[in-house]
């Protein structure tokens, strides 16, 4: 027994699962912590992945068992078996079923990432991008939603290596914002800079040291002379 | 040599490669991750096999392979984890815009 979901009701289940994991995204975001740095996605208003954020690996699975739950509605209208050496007519309606779960798969994928085709050219490349997606496409036609230790592992890798990039671009701009800011942080030197100036600072515990090094000063002089 | 597969089936697992691809253009997919998507109906596809129809895909231009950024010395990663995308040609056999008799299954 064949029968499709409506476009409609496509629509709408993959709309849930898309406002499901950007929900669940928001709360993440609040309730910020070590481990949501290892995994990474970023979506935006419009429900696309296009950059990075901190999703942990229970929201991951979670995400994975939301596109299931969908699967396993266009699963029972495909059916496929799974039989070996199986004759001409049977192969023919496991290839239709199948083509008919690849379009239940495109509807979905595009739904929570986005219209593939417009997303920025960079993500094409972007190794932890390319993995989710495999994996969500893996897990859809091989009707699965449990993620192996492996996977983790490699997910949370190249996601993680992710993460490190981007605050190494923000160190890199730190500097430059703070030392033209008037407003901003103080150097960290600064009470190196005072006391070399004016010969001591604000920081008690350094009250001594100017003395100190004025005598290694006068040292160092002596024994040049 | 086709490894005791026939003809037919070897038609379809290409195909069936294709349009997996086709899904996810224009990125691309681990062929792991392919391979395991194909045993759903291919229950007896070996590894070997579909990498020698990758291989074929490859040679006939209709899938090239991609390097993802990070990735060590692109000769030395397992084929397994290797990245493969359509290319033109084959997002247009896959769209039907244009045919292959050699992947005709008719």
């Amino acid at each position: 027994m064949t029968t499709t979901l409506s476009t409609s009701n496509k629509a709408n289940l993959a709309q849930k699962i898309s406002l499901g994991l950007r929900e669940k995204i928001a709360q993440q975001v609040s309730q910020y912590d070590r481990v949501s740095r290892a995994l990474a996605l970023e979506i935006d208003k419009k429900h696309t992945i296009t950059k990075t954020y901190h999703v942990t690996l229970g929201q991951l699975q979670r995400f994975l068992k939301r596109l299931h739950q969908h699967s396993v509605a266009a699963t029972k209208q495909t059916s496929i078996s799974k039989k070996a050496g199986v004759t001409g007519a049977t192969a023919d309606a496991q290839l239709q079923a199948r083509r008919e779960r690849q379009a239940e798969i495109a509807t979905v994928l595009q739904h929570v990432f986005g219209n593939l085709a417009e997303l920025e050219p960079e993500l094409w490349s972007h190794r932890a991008f390319l993995m989710l997606m495999g994996l969500a496409y893996e897990k859809l036609s091989t009707n699965q939603h449990e993620l192996s230790t492996d996977e983790l592992v490699k997910l949370t890798k190249s996601l993680g290596d992710a993460c490190r990039v981007q605050p190494q671009i923000k160190v890199k701009k730190a500097p430059s914002e703070s030392g033209n800011s008037e407003t901003g942080p103080l150097p960290n030197n600064f009470a190196e800079i005072v006391r070399h100036v004016y010969g001591t600072n604000f920081n008690e515990t350094e009250k001594d040291k100017p003395a100190t090094s004025a005598n290694q000063s006068s040292d160092r002089e002596g024994a040049g002379r | 040599m086709k490894n005791g597969r026939k003809t037919r089936e070897i038609k379809r697992i290409r195909n069936e490669t294709l349009v997996a691809l086709r899904v996810l253009y224009p990125g691309s997919i681990q062929a792991d991750q392919l391979f395991r998507s194909l045993l759903v109906l291919f229950p007896t596809l070996e590894f070997d096999h579909f990498k020698r129809d990758l291989h074929y895909l490859c040679d006939k231009a209709y899938v090239q392979r991609i390097e993802a950024e990070g990735d060590d010395d692109p000769a030395l990663i397992p084929w397994r984890r290797r990245w493969f995308r359509l290319t033109t040609s084959g997002i247009e056999l896959a769209d039907r815009c244009i045919s292959d008799p050699a992947l005709d299954e008719s």
